[in-house]
């Protein structure tokens, strides 16, 4: 996915937001736009899921060719509905989707969702588009997530606003930790291999191209919001770096583990490389500069990301960083000992009593960290 | 027991295979669990491993299917304890800074040195004794006031690294090595950038120190000014050890960034070595920062290459300086 910077937010004459992110994230009701019976379509999906998971609010499935989909009147115009919807989902193909979002803005709808892709990750036509796209989001003041997003799961509001098929399941799970993704895909996949882990997330937001709500305006709202209790940031481009750090150290000050995944480590690090500086330092070692200074955790891989934030909320610490280590076996105590004294995390010195309890179960030269328990008396 | 050491933050359990796999699995994550500590408890069999796995879930636990997995996790947990740990602190500016009005005047593009140099006095760099000349004779008169040996350098906003192409000489011992080195310099730059212009010759006392550092910041456009610290001269390229933060900094940000080098030891006095002057690199380092803030986006990238450091209580010198502006 390509990252793009845009200047629409700069603009003068912006329409004030018509919904905040709360009521985005927690809509009491909601459009389909290309709403559909089949589950093999996109919005056949959107609805399928909507319903199995439970959505409390009002379902307006939108189709010309339709009088009812999935059990549901259907509208003919999202301007047909009987109240402007909170939040509307476009499942509707590329090049239609300008005028569907100029019809959503027009019926007042408050935030629209865009999952179509061909837009400033699809050359210039698409830039053209998501053009059109911000400017109808900043006169009207419709707020846009998207386009080349994946949707919204948001399980403690029984929502999801998602084609995915990771949302085959009967249940959604719930939980503290908040993530936010640009990339849809990759938020569905940390969403279930969470899920499978047993850590319910509270929200799974794909953002895709930023094109108008940015990582930063989620990231704000959960920092503030006492039910996330730990914020799973994937980043492909930030849309203002101040605004960012601002927002990490609300997390820090509120006591919240931000933890991200950012890609761009191996890009080069300035084009036109005229001074060491700048090959030394490049855009992502500002980055984690930043990072480091505002206590953001940077992760390689998203699921151990989400693990990790998992733990520091139940074990909020501080702790020791004395590790212990215990296996069935001297191979797994022997290859664990390694690599955490080649990262650089000690193997904790027992105490006496607790040397003293070991040697009862096991033989002496097991006694210690890390134990093997393969040495039993 | 273990886990209920004072001294244990967190646990790695690794379940090889063992009899009654399944429900010792399970007792050893209920026991994870129980404990309040984090512990990672990976299952390394394959499909053998797949009850205990289940046991792990069953009991509430993550389970990890490999070492590493469960190595990263402990290792991001650790980062996360050690950035909470990290105290914060608000640089506050040095008193005496002069900020906007020493660069007012500055053109944009490539400075020329004596530009740098009157902008870091101006912030309080201590800078080596240079003189000016624009022939080789100058060259040779200016050495002569300055007392050799000395160094040459060509001074010229086309070429960015002088001494690649032999346009820097150290160590010169008398007027006529002066000359024929200034001499040699024209006649290289000739062949290797006929278009650079040659605005005349740097002569500069020869400092001696213990260690060579760069200090080199520059503009992000995303999060202001960066700065990077470590050993310089020709090994920053090599060892590429480097200390990054964002500007402007506290001293005691300085302190944290040497002490995280690699090569730190050689700061704090490897091998009997005497300790370098670290107080004075953090000065130098806090002074550059609160420049580059001052600058703000006009700055493109600012660069000592080497600050020349001597032991504990002898200061810093920054000899080689190069800037561009926008």
């Amino acid at each position: 996915m390509k990252h793009v910077l845009h200047t629409a937010q700069a603009a003068a004459g912006k329409a004030a937001p018509r919904i905040d992110i709360g009521r985005i994230l927690h809509p009491r009701s909601v459009a389909v736009l290309g709403a559909s019976d089949s589950i093999d379509k996109f919005g056949g999906r959107i609805m399928h899921f909507l319903i199995r998971h439970g959505f409390a609010g009002d379902i307006y499935p939108i189709n010309p060719r339709r009088k009812e989909i999935a059990g549901r009147p259907a509208f003919e115009r999202i301007a047909a509905v009987p109240a402007p919807p909170d939040v509307a989902i476009l499942a509707v193909p590329t090049g239609h989707l300008v005028q569907s979002v100029e019809e959503a803005a027009e019926a007042g709808v408050g935030c629209a969702v865009i999952i179509a892709t061909g837009f400033a990750e699809a050359g210039e036509d698409g830039e053209q588009r998501q053009a059109s796209l911000v400017r109808i989001a900043s006169e009207s003041g419709m707020r846009i997530v998207g386009p080349n997003c994946m949707g919204l799961i948001v399980p403690h509001h029984r929502m999801a606003l998602c084609s995915s098929v990771v949302l085959n399941t009967d249940t959604l799970g719930d939980g503290s930790i908040s993530l936010v993704s640009q990339s849809g895909a990759l938020m569905v996949s940390i969403f279930d291999r969470a899920k499978t882990d047993g850590i319910g997330l509270r929200y799974g937001i794909s953002l895709g191209n930023q094109s108008d709500l940015e990582i930063c305006d989620f990231l704000e709202y959960l920092a503030d919001e006492p039910e996330t209790a730990a914020i799973c940031l994937y980043i492909e481009g930030l849309m203002n770096g101040a605004r960012f750090r601002a927002a990490a150290a609300r997390c820090r000050a509120s006591g919240k583990p931000l933890l991200a995944v950012k890609t761009g480590r191996t890009e080069a690090g300035v084009a036109a490389v005229r001074s060491h500086t700048a090959s030394l330092a490049g855009s992502f070692e500002a980055f984690a500069a930043v990072c480091r200074e505002e206590g953001v955790v940077l992760a390689t891989d998203p699921d151990d990301m989400v693990r990790a934030a998992h733990f520091l909320v139940q074990h909020p610490g501080p702790r020791p960083p004395g590790i212990a280590v215990i296996s069935g076996s001297g191979g797994g105590t022997g290859i664990a000992s390694d690599r955490l004294t080649e990262l650089g995390m000690p193997l904790a010195a027992l105490s006496p009593t607790t040397s003293a309890a070991l040697e009862k179960m096991l033989l002496a030269p097991q006694a210690c960290n890390p134990v093997d328990l393969g040495g039993r008396r | 027991m273990l886990l209920a050491d004072p001294e244990v933050g967190s646990g790695f359990a690794v379940l090889t295979s063992m009899p009654f796999y399944a429900r010792r699995a399970g007792l050893i994550a209920a026991a994870a669990r129980d404990s309040g500590k984090p512990v990672a408890i990976v299952v390394t069999p394959g499909a053998a491993g797949n009850p205990a796995r289940h046991a792990i879930r069953e009991a509430g636990m993550i389970c990890f299917d490999r070492f590493e997995e469960g190595l990263s996790v402990l290792r991001l947990i650790a980062d996360h304890d050690a950035l909470t740990r990290m105290p914060r602190d608000r640089p506050s500016r040095p008193a005496g800074l002069p900020g906007k009005a020493a660069f007012a005047g500055l053109v944009p593009g490539p400075q020329a040195e004596s530009e740098v140099r009157r902008l870091l006095s101006g912030y309080g760099v201590s800078l080596v004794g240079t003189r000016q000349a624009t022939s080789a004779e100058e060259a040779a008169n200016a050495a002569r006031e300055i007392g050799f040996p000395v160094a040459l350098k060509a001074v010229s906003r086309d070429i960015m690294h002088k001494s690649d192409l032999g346009m820097v000489r150290l160590g010169l011992r008398d007027a006529a090595a002066v000359t024929e080195a200034a001499s040699e310099m024209l006649a290289r730059a000739r062949v290797a950038i006929p278009n650079a212009r040659i605005e005349g010759f740097a002569v500069q006392e020869m400092v001696r120190g213990e260690a060579e550092v760069i200090v080199g910041i520059r503009h992000d456009s995303e999060f202001g000014p960066i700065l990077v610290l470590g050993l310089g001269g020709i090994a920053v390229e090599i060892l590429r050890d480097i200390a990054v933060a964002a500007a402007p900094l506290s001293r005691t940000a300085v302190h944290r960034m040497i002490a995280g080098l690699r090569t730190a030891p050689l700061f704090f006095g490897a091998r009997g070595r005497p300790p370098l002057d670290t107080e004075a690199i953090a000065d130098v380092v806090e002074r550059v920062s609160w420049l580059a803030a001052d600058l703000g986006s006009r700055l493109v990238d600012l660069e000592i290459n080497p600050l020349i450091v001597g032991t504990r209580g002898t200061g810093a010198v920054a000899v080689d300086l190069r800037a561009t502006l926008r």
